[in-house]
């Protein structure tokens, strides 16, 4: 039983290490973002473009999969993930929550 | 087109290249000015994105304390996720998501019963709040 669990809990630490996302390497993939979110993720162009930047990394991640999968659907971003692989998503999600911005908690 | 007076009503007549009369009252017309008002306000506003108004807001964002106000905050279901950071997006982004939750562009369970539970005005009250916060907090 032991033994089961500890397979299971190292399978579920591989799995995170292989999504684990390069934030260098996301920054340098993120010039399609610029446009809309801005340099840093923290400029919006628009009023109903989000902010990125310091953004939890496993919630942008999720939001990247789930355009992809169509569990989340919007035009613009729809059209832009489908060239994204996982390894792509991870880093750029890795970039954006490492910069520094406006988005904080509240209560 | 001709207009003329005629009764002591002061009815005007016009009278369109002789294959119709309209008759307009302006007393009538004066009656019903209100009426017209207020049809136009309610299609300006129903044209117009709601005004939020973050004050109104504290009676409603119970809903969103619970887990947007818990730093690093995980939802379990139906993934284990951190939940977004919502204090400093833009009130018509907080819109637009809450919105995309309502008609299911967006997917979370609890999101998606929660959206479905506020009115429009609701949804412009907590963006403007949580869109403010993200004013103060800059």
């Amino acid at each position: 039983m032991i033994r089961i669990l500890v397979i299971a809990l190292a399978a579920g630490v591989g799995s995170t290490a292989f999504a684990a996302g390069d934030a260098g390497s996301g920054k340098q993939k993120s010039k399609a973002c610029e446009a809309c979110h801005g340099p840093d993720g923290n400029t919006p162009t628009g009023p109903d473009f989000p902010r990125l930047a310091g953004q939890h990394y496993d919630y942008l991640l999720k939001s990247l999969r789930d355009y992809k999968s169509g569990a989340r659907k919007n035009p613009i971003m729809g059209g832009q993930v489908g060239n994204l692989t996982a390894q792509d998503m991870a880093d750029l999600a890795a970039f954006y929550a490492r910069q520094k911005g406006s988005l904080h908690v509240v209560r | 087109m001709s207009v003329r007076e005629e009764g002591p009503h002061q009815h005007i007549g016009v009278e369109l290249r002789g294959l119709f009369v309209a008759r307009c009252d302006p007393y009538e017309i004066v009656k019903k000015t209100p009426a017209l008002l207020f049809l136009f306000l309610i299609a300006a506003l129903s044209a117009h994105a709601q005004t939020g108004n973050a004050e109104a807001a504290k009676g409603k964002i119970s809903m969103c304390i619970g887990c947007h106000g818990i730093p690093m905050y995980k939802t379990v279901f139906p993934e284990v996720y951190s939940v977004p950071l919502i204090a400093g997006q833009s009130p018509e982004y907080i819109v637009k998501a809450l919105q995309a939750y309502r008609v299911g562009d967006r997917s979370h369970p609890s999101m998606q019963g929660i959206a479905k539970s506020l009115t429009d005005q609701d949804m412009a009250d907590v963006a403007a709040y949580y869109g403010r916060a993200g004013k103060a907090g800059k």
